[in-house]
């Protein structure tokens, strides 16, 4: 107990971290899936494509001799979203729309192979540019801040030390998820996204776009998904291109978990998984005497998948949905 | 005798009630219509028959026994198959294959005995297929055994429908709008087909039907339904002139005139 | 071409001649020269032409196996060269067998399964521990283990059982729920068992975690011990026979029909009787027990297993064969699997060979590393293109005439056994 308690805020801040990238990722499976009824496997990809691009302009950047510091930053953010926005958009327009009356398995497998593709590419271009696919980038706040240790109730805390950039992830993080849901219940875009989600044929014949409601649910979800895909090479340092396939897993998860179609649904969801993820890691060798370690974290996201599809398949705040007959 | 009977039965959808508190009671190898305006509930109904729908009030009795709740297959098991509004065939399987489907549950080749196409299991697939021909044929689908479902004209599609569910061997059979989007002279088969298909098997017919002629002419007893609730029941001549069912389909003022 | 294809189409001597001197034309140069990889695979090609003759059945399986049983060993056995190609073979008729279970779970039953090498793992796993000197560290004191090269026969069976139990442990809780759930969670097992065994030599080692189990015995029968390529050639000939039978039997029957009734349409097979998730769970378990014997077949090949065989990569190279090959057809998905695990062992080796030997392209251009790139390719462009693969599922067919006579003659009996009453 002792033990566990003593490393508890750093456990709480990393876990928020990962959470609050899981969370946005969580919401690009979420809108996507609301509106297709696809689980958009390449998803995960598009996040580590957006890691990459990040990088490879952070890179440039110094090249040609800018300094970094965050107006960089929201510069490198901004650009990626808004191409990994455009990979999204142009992944539909190619490898979905094509299938959209074919039966469901078809544009599941389209799913699977675009997001091998887009690892392959990325590992080509990665290892033919720097010879090496892992790539380890610059990274723009690197000073730390450092929590003093304390002592509560009895128990003594450990001191902690976390990256400026941790707040830099959760910050930007919340942001996209309070303008997200504004865009989507406040805007007349959003509203005829939700309908479109609900019913493809009737909002049509509301004189609603379905095409283009689509492809920009697809653009919103692939820019913050590049977006956190910057956030996360920024956090972690090191990249390769297989890190979308485990996250993407996981930000799944967290959608099933939070109700899958249900946008706030999938913000905490995906808070909950990198909360309990982290704490896992931390504590899974403490707890069972040592019996299982750290290397077990990444199946405590899919045991939760499990359970979540066998007590409440609709998700924490999600409701059934019965085919029509 | 009875064959089917609901008592009372209820489902909500969230605040909405499609069915309220209906109570019908079907007698054995009868042809009964359940008629009402669009989104009155009829389909609901069906759906709770069968267990598509676990009803949220009120019981299912087939045979006097119950089946309230049961399982879609365990229901079919029982002795009711369906037909769907919206056709809902095997597309990619052969006509043929559609009827044998049907026949899964009198089928009773186990794991091992296909695995090693036992004499017994053998003779089973045979006589299986000649049912599923003499349906085919009963129906009149017989030059269409090899093509897939999917490429069947519309009027054979709802046909094969039913001799899919021919197969089961059914007590009651259920048809859910049969003759939706069939030209006139299809209708005419059809209706001889229903006719046909109780004198030869006494199964009882139960059916939803827009078609005013065809509901007409073979029901001995009319349902109807409205919002949910059974506003009236009757021989064919009782529901036409009946002032509630008028109202339902037309609105009110088309009594006063 | 057209001419060509008519011709062969339309007789039957043409066709016989035709296989008979490619079979011996590529027999006696793969026989002769040493290293001719197109004469092996102009050879296995003959198959293809052999699915495609007007012969019946009985012939064309009487062929087929002739030219796997005797032609192929016999000519493979002419150089150096020998155990590498019986070493393909070995590899692709374990990946045939596992594209044919895979393909009753999504070609027939319509159940996407991306973590399918799990199964794999278990039946290569469970033979690996209980038959080599890893059982030791697990038993102490017991003298049973290891079970050595003899328990290879049971261990098929046991391997097969194995795979199907897990597969029903996952099938229970994952297929009441939504099919597209099953993607997702299928995925995530596959790289579960795979972190489990990487991970399970502590607090118990069991799998021996990174480093893999080694001394895993080769399968030994009265005394006789498969050590070579070309001995286990044969084995792997045997299982697969029995795999294609079996898919054969499953396909046309009351289960097979219920499969693809699910696929077509749940709520019209759950109103025929069709049971959902125990219909589904066969599909399941069937498939997992095929992939758990090949698990068997592949750790005692390689005497040797690690988690690095067992990667999502694999899983999905299983997948492409199926779809590639077409989804439910069991020609198709034997020519898939054939296509893409000759690609991936010696095809796309011996390309980037040439590459970066001859040609001095960068390695980072080979082929052999852009699997995924190709892989990916071939799922969404058959996806796009040809969802129905190669060679589409066709159903089985039957002469109205037969179907009409036999009833007819079943009426009239049936009719005078009452009228004798």
């Amino acid at each position: 107990m002792q033990e566990i308690l003593s490393t508890l805020p750093q456990v709480l801040l990393d876990g928020l971290t990962l959470g609050a990238i899981y969370a946005v990722v969580a919401l690009g499976y979420t809108m996507v899936y609301g509106i297709l009824e696809l689980i958009n496997f390449a998803h995960g990809e598009i996040f580590m494509a957006g890691a990459f691009i990040g990088t490879a302009l952070l890179f440039t950047f110094v090249d040609i001799g800018l300094a970094l510091n965050w107006l960089t930053l929201i510069l490198v953010l901004l650009l990626a979203s808004l191409l990994t926005g455009v990979l999204g958009v142009g992944i539909e327009r190619i490898a979905y729309r094509p299938l959209r009356k074919a039966p469901k398995l078809i544009p599941l497998i389209s799913a699977v192979g675009i997001s091998f593709i887009l690892q392959d590419l990325v590992r080509f271009i990665a290892e033919y540019k720097t010879g090496n696919y892992i790539v380890t980038g610059q990274t723009v706040f690197e000073n730390k801040i450092a929590i003093p240790a304390f002592s509560i109730g009895g128990y003594d805390v450990h001191a902690s030390a976390i990256k400026s950039n941790t707040l830099v992830v959760i910050g930007i993080a919340v942001l996209i998820m309070i303008v997200l849901d504004i865009f989507v219940n406040r805007t007349k875009w959003g509203i005829a996204m939700r309908a479109v989600a609900q019913d493809r044929d009737t909002a049509a014949l509301m004189g609603i776009n379905v095409n283009k409601v689509i492809a920009l649910t697809f653009f919103i979800g692939s820019a913050i998904g590049g977006a956190t895909g910057v956030l996360y090479a920024q956090q972690y340092a090191t990249i390769n291109p297989f890190i979308g396939f485990i996250l993407g897993l996981k930000a799944f998860t967290a959608a099933v978990l939070g109700g899958i179609g249900n946008i706030r649904g999938a913000m905490f969801g995906g808070l909950l998984i990198g909360l309990l993820e982290v704490f896992a890691a931390a504590n899974l060798g403490i707890l069972t005497g040592g019996a299982l370690g750290a290397e077990y974290k990444d199946v405590f996201a899919f045991i939760i998948l499990i359970l979540v599809l066998i007590f409440k398949p609709a998700g924490l705040f999600g409701q059934a949905v019965k085919e029509k007959v | 005798m009875s064959m089917l009977t609901a008592t009372s039965i209820t489902k909500h959808f969230g605040g909405l009630t499609a069915v309220k508190d209906v109570s019908i009671n079907f007698e054995k190898g009868s042809i009964t219509a359940v008629i009402g305006p669009n989104g009155a509930g009829k389909t609901t109904f069906f759906n709770m028959i069968t267990g598509i729908y676990s009803p949220d009030g009120g019981e299912i009795h087939l045979d006097q026994k119950p089946i309230t709740g049961l399982k879609p297959n365990f229901i079919a098991e029982k002795g009711i198959a369906r037909t769907f509004q919206n056709i809902r065939l095997f597309k990619e399987m052969s006509v043929l294959e559609n009827v044998m489907v049907g026949m899964h549950t009198h089928l009773k080749a186990g794991f091992l005995g296909t695995l090693f196409s036992t004499p017994k299991v053998r003779s089973e697939e045979e006589q299986a297929r000649y049912d599923a021909y003499s349906l085919l044929e009963y129906v009149g689908l017989a030059d269409w055994v090899n093509h897939q479902a999917k490429n069947l004209p519309y009027g054979a599609q709802r046909k094969l429908e039913i001799a899919r569910a021919l197969a089961t061997h059914p007590k009651v059979l259920l048809l859910d709008e049969p003759a939706a989007g069939m030209n006139p002279k299809e209708t005419t088969e059809l209706t001889d087909l229903i006719l046909q298909i109780r004198d030869d098997k006494q199964i009882t017919v139960i059916l939803i039907e827009h078609d005013m002629k065809l509901v007409m002419r073979i029901s001995e007893q009319i349902y109807v339904l409205d919002h949910g609730q059974l506003i009236a029941q009757g021989l064919p001549e009782e529901i036409r002139n009946n002032p509630n069912v008028i109202e339902a389909y037309l609105g009110k003022s088309a009594i006063s005139v | 071409m057209k001419k060509l294809a008519s011709l062969f189409s339309s007789s039957r001597t043409f066709q016989s001649v035709l296989i008979l001197l490619i079979v011996l034309c590529t027999s006696t140069s793969l026989y002769l020269m040493d290293k001719s990889v197109t004469s092996f695979l102009l050879l296995l090609f003959s198959f293809l032409l052999l699915y495609y003759t007007t012969f019946s059945n009985w012939i064309k399986w009487g062929a087929g196996a002739l030219i796997a049983f005797a032609v192929i060993p016999v000519a493979a056995s002419g150089g150096p060269s020998q155990q590498v190609y019986m070493e393909v073979a070995v590899m692709a008729g374990i990946y045939i067998a596992m594209a044919l279970g895979l393909n009753i779970v999504v070609g027939f039953a319509g159940l996407l399964d991306l973590g399918f090498v799990a199964f794999f793992a278990l039946g290569a796993y469970v033979y690996g521990i209980f038959a080599s000197p890893q059982a030791q560290a697990l038993f102490h004191n017991s003298s049973i283990f290891p079970l050595g090269g003899e328990s290879f026969w049971l261990f098929i069976i046991v391997g097969a059982l194995v795979a199907a139990l897990f597969g029903i442990i996952l099938g229970v809780p994952v297929l009441r729920v939504k099919g597209d759930y099953l993607a997702i969670v299928t995925l995530g097992f596959g790289e579960i068992i795979r972190i489990v065994f990487n991970n399970l030599d502590k607090p118990i080692n069991i799998t021996n975690g990174a480093l893999g189990i080694s001394g895993i015995p080769q399968p030994k029968l009265f005394g006789f011990t498969f050590t070579q390529a070309s001995h286990i050639y044969f084995l792997v000939l045997i299982v697969l026979g029995f795999v294609i039978y079996a898919v054969r039997r499953f396909e046309d029957s009351k289960l097979g029909r219920s499969w693809k009734a699910i696929r077509e349409d749940e709520i019209a097979s759950q109103a025929m009787g069709i049971p959902l998730v125990k219909t589904k769970l066969w599909a399941f378990a069937l498939g997992a027990s095929f992939s758990g014997m090949m698990g068997v077949l592949f750790a005692a090949k390689n005497q040797f297993v690690d988690p690095t065989s067992f990667t999502l990569l694999e899983s999905i190279t299983i997948l492409v064969m199926v779809i590639l090959g077409g989804m439910g057809s069991v020609p198709g998905v034997i020519l898939g699997a054939a296509i893409i695990s000759i690609l991936n062992l010696q095809i796309l080796t011996e390309i980037t060979l040439f590459l970066t030997q001859n040609l001095h392209v960068p390695e980072v251009f080979s082929p052999a590393k852009m699997q995924r790139l190709l892989f990916g390719l071939v799922l969404v462009g058959i996806a796009i293109f040809r969802p129905q693969g190669l060679i589409p599922a066709k159903n089985k067919t039957y002469k109205i005439a037969d179907l009409k006579a036999k009833l007819s003659k079943k009426n009239t009996k049936t009719k005078e056994t009452t009228t004798s009453i």
